[in-house]
């Protein structure tokens, strides 16, 4: 009996590639790929600091994953750091998803290269992963937003305890949960996290914030319960619970699928919340920008006020409107 | 038996300096040498005792990339005592201790920076052969600095990991804690729960599950 899951997985490759449009010529995509490899072996492309910096990562990526050398992976990233270079060198965590995507992509570097190239830029990663991060301090409160409007529980219980999402939700947004195969020695388990990225070419973020709260809820009986200490220990193995099981079978891994597909489903997102949300953010990040600045100087002391207001301090001038 | 004490600390230094595993060797004792590179920041925690009181440790482990450092003030701030670690080995990670420090006190606002409990970190012993970074010249940078204490240590095999956590949290307990649960920044907006939408009502609200019994039990007074 072949079913749907079972076809798709058969496809998964090409239908990434044409949701992406990327062009479906694998010489064209080879030639590419060569090019900034090449690149990627100069120095005025590549700094040597940015190298070394990506080499201290790679030795220590997928060590249990005997598929992703640290070769694969180091091509893969030096030639990427060559691409934007003056927007977008190397930001850690791109060595999950670089690993990922060559297992997603059936062992090709050349197309793991092109779908990581197109996904940071079709969904602005380049704001997630450069100088400042400015990209994650939004997603960090796009969540405990929605954490206090979805898990209403769960958010009281964070505020008791003074936990928020960025004390744990940097790997869902920088890695897009691909450091979840971090202790993994092959791509085996990983049905359901090939799944979310299917949600996430498709819907972009709104796949990961969704995703975000499906782990959540379904762990936050016993986050409940856990005191600071215990829920911060325990909170960063979640995604990994939740991702890698153990399939027996075709049967127990069509199974799970569908498993979270519904508790994917469960998770009610409207487009407009998350815009409304990032709304907010903006405004509150450019008035609190903006009352701060004007006592102070310009210039050499503007980003301290900046990394305050993004980090609570500047909310709490802001009643209800 | 006196009350429990809860310190905060912060480990800082360059990106593969070994910050993960001498964190996973002080609080698990053993290392494998083996940890990824941390993304954002990872939280551990210990007991331990200190001069016979029993002091319980919240421990932040930080990411090394350099522009991770700016989400340094949510982890930083209420630190009661701040690890600077380098790699024997590579002699950048050792100038770049200069930057993490002066990152640290403007996130943080420690207060007076010259008794601050700092404590410095030369990691990597076991690989002594490949010594960039001298004894000598560590110690005259700590002795500049504050005379700050300094430790040469190997996560890997267990070297002088745990005296240079004691003296964090003996120095830090001597210059009293900065009660670190209660200065912890409210949230980045979600938790505060300042702001409302009208079409998503916040039903837990700010409290709303408080009542008895669901006080923080992880304060240093009460």
């Amino acid at each position: 009996m072949r079913s749907s899951q079972h076809r798709l997985k058969q496809k998964r490759q090409a239908l990434w590639i044409k949701i992406l449009d990327i062009p479906h010529e694998r010489e064209k995509l080879a030639e590419e790929y060569k090019i900034h490899r090449k690149r990627s072996e100069i120095q005025e492309f590549l700094p040597k600091v940015i190298s070394d910096s990506i080499e201290v990562d790679v030795a220590r990526s997928f060590n249990h994953m005997k598929d992703v050398t640290s070769q694969t992976l180091n091509n893969i990233l030096k030639a990427y750091a060559t691409v934007n270079k003056d927007n977008l060198d190397y930001c850690q965590g791109m060595n999950f998803i670089a690993g990922f995507l060559y297992m997603a992509m059936g062992q090709s570097e050349e197309l793991a290269f092109a779908v990581m190239k197109e996904v940071i830029s079709r969904f602005s990663m380049q704001e997630l992963f450069n100088t400042s991060l400015p990209m994650l301090k939004l997603n960090f409160y796009q969540l405990d937003r929605l954490i206090a409007i979805i898990l209403p529980d769960l958010h009281a219980h964070f505020k008791d305890e003074s936990i928020n999402s960025s004390y744990f939700s940097a790997p869902y947004f920088i890695t897009l949960f691909t450091s979840t195969l971090q202790m993994q020695t092959d791509m085996q388990n990983s049905e359901t996290l090939l799944r979310l990225w299917d949600y996430f070419i498709v819907h972009g973020w709104k796949a990961i914030f969704k995703v975000s709260l499906a782990i959540l809820r379904e762990f936050e009986e016993a986050l409940l319960d856990m005191p600071f200490e215990v829920l911060l220990t325990q909170i960063v193995n979640l995604p990994g619970k939740f991702f890698l099981k153990d399939f027996v079978d075709e049967a127990s891994e069509r199974a799970q699928v569908q498993r979270f597909d519904q508790a994917y489903a469960g998770v009610r997102l409207p487009n407009m919340l998350l815009e409304r949300l990032k709304q907010e953010f903006d405004k509150n990040y450019e008035v609190s920008k903006r009352t701060r600045s004007g006592s102070s100087d310009e210039g050499t002391k503007e980003k301290k006020p900046l990394i305050q207001s993004i980090f609570g301090m500047g909310y709490k001038q802001f009643p209800n409107k | 038996m006196s009350k429990k004490q809860f310190l905060k600390m912060v480990i800082l230094g360059d990106s593969g300096v070994g910050k993960t595993t001498l964190l996973q060797q002080y609080v698990t004792q053993k290392a494998t040498g083996n940890s990824k590179p941390t993304i954002g920041a990872d939280f551990q925690k210990k007991e331990v005792m200190v001069d016979n009181q029993q002091v319980n440790l919240q421990i932040w482990d930080t990411a090394g990339q350099e522009k991770f450092q700016s989400l340094g003030y949510a982890f930083y701030r209420g630190a009661d005592s701040c690890a600077l670690v380098f790699d024997i080995t590579n002699h950048k990670s050792f100038e770049n201790l200069a930057m993490w420090k002066k990152g640290f006190i403007e996130n943080a606002s420690p207060g007076d920076v010259n008794t601050y409990p700092f404590v410095v970190i030369g990691n990597k012993l076991d690989k002594e052969v490949n010594r960039q970074v001298t004894s000598q010249e560590a110690r005259q940078w700590c002795k500049d600095n504050g005379d700050i204490p300094y430790y040469e240590t190997s996560a890997l095999e267990n070297i002088s990991v745990d005296s240079a956590f004691l003296e964090m949290a003996k120095t830090a307990l001597k210059r009293g804690t900065q009660n670190a649960l209660f200065s912890l920044p409210e949230s980045i907006g979600g938790a505060g729960g300042a702001i409302k939408l009208n079409n998503f009502e916040d039903r837990g609200g700010a409290g709303a599950k408080g009542g008895a019994g669901k006080k923080k039990k992880n304060g240093t007074c009460c």
